[in-house]
């Protein structure tokens, strides 16, 4: 349909949006899955040797595209999520002002929860850049990218003392 | 006599089901990649994911992401002009590729 008016854009970009979103978390969640879970049932049989051992989301954090990675998930997942939460608020709810507040939430939570996934992210950035003095894993007085090859390949215990 | 729910229905309330479940199951998610920033708390968060009763659930997280996923797909098949009389075999096929995908992704997740 052609002279759509603007709410109708709206409407129409929201959807398209939803489905994109979708479809890319398809995607994204298979890799997600093959890479978390599905390495070593996505817990570690020798210590340090999992995929979501603390060295390890680092290290892949430190690569840009990882970064990118988690970046577009996060905001996949919420903005698809949030937009069917909204969606199913709409075919329930038929007071007019009550729906408003409840969309209203809705978006104020999806916004503070991306804050939230993207403050992870940069702090993920910070650390990297400015390490605990004190190493967690190996309890050697040194960088996180010194020894964050050690901690990958899962030599030594965690927590060792 | 009433009528039997049909796939169709049945499609329409495991969809929405299991995106009300993962919807939500964000806010948890976040929760616990918040303590990245503190490597002792999240390493014992991550040992208690290890337990067996974890990692079951974190099974049904992954069957709840395939029956979304997949119905998902097949949404947006017949919104692309898939014929709706297939709509039934559609469903059928993301069943059955859902349980396959299902179990073998469980038995990595458990081992």
């Amino acid at each position: 349909m052609k002279n759509k008016n603007p709410r109708q854009k709206k409407l129409a970009a929201g959807w398209f949006l939803g489905r994109a979103s979708g479809l890319l978390l398809v995607l994204l969640l298979a890799v997600h899955f093959t890479v978390i879970h599905f390495e070593r049932g996505g817990q570690e049989k020798i210590p340090g040797r999992s995929a979501g051992f603390h060295g390890a989301v680092f290290l892949r954090l430190s690569h840009p595209l990882w970064w990118v990675f988690y970046a577009v998930f996060l905001s996949a997942a919420l903005y698809h999520g949030f937009y069917g939460l909204r969606g199913i608020a709409a075919e329930y709810i038929r007071r007019e002002r009550l729906l408003a507040s409840i969309r209203a939430g809705l978006l104020a939570a999806s916004i503070a929860l991306w804050a939230a996934g993207m403050l992870i992210l940069v702090n993920s950035q910070l650390l990297l850049a400015n390490p605990p003095a004190l190493c967690y894993k190996c309890h050697a007085r040194g960088s996180i990218p010194s020894c964050r090859a050690i901690r990958f390949f899962g030599f030594g215990a965690i927590n060792k003392k | 006599m009433r009528d039997r729910p049909g796939a169709g229905f049945l499609a329409f309330i495991v969809h929405r089901g299991t995106g009300i479940v993962l919807a939500l199951f964000i806010l948890p998610h976040l929760y616990i990649l918040y303590f990245l920033g503190d490597p002792a708390r999240y390493e014992a968060i991550r040992r208690f994911c290890s337990r067996p009763l974890a990692r079951l659930s974190e099974a049904g997280l992954l069957g709840l992401v395939l029956a979304h996923g997949l119905n998902g797909i097949r949404i947006m098949l017949l919104e692309a002009g898939a014929p709706s009389r297939i709509q039934k075999t559609l469903f059928r096929a993301a069943v059955i590729a859902g349980l396959l995908l299902f179990f073998a992704g469980a038995r990595l997740m458990m081992r």
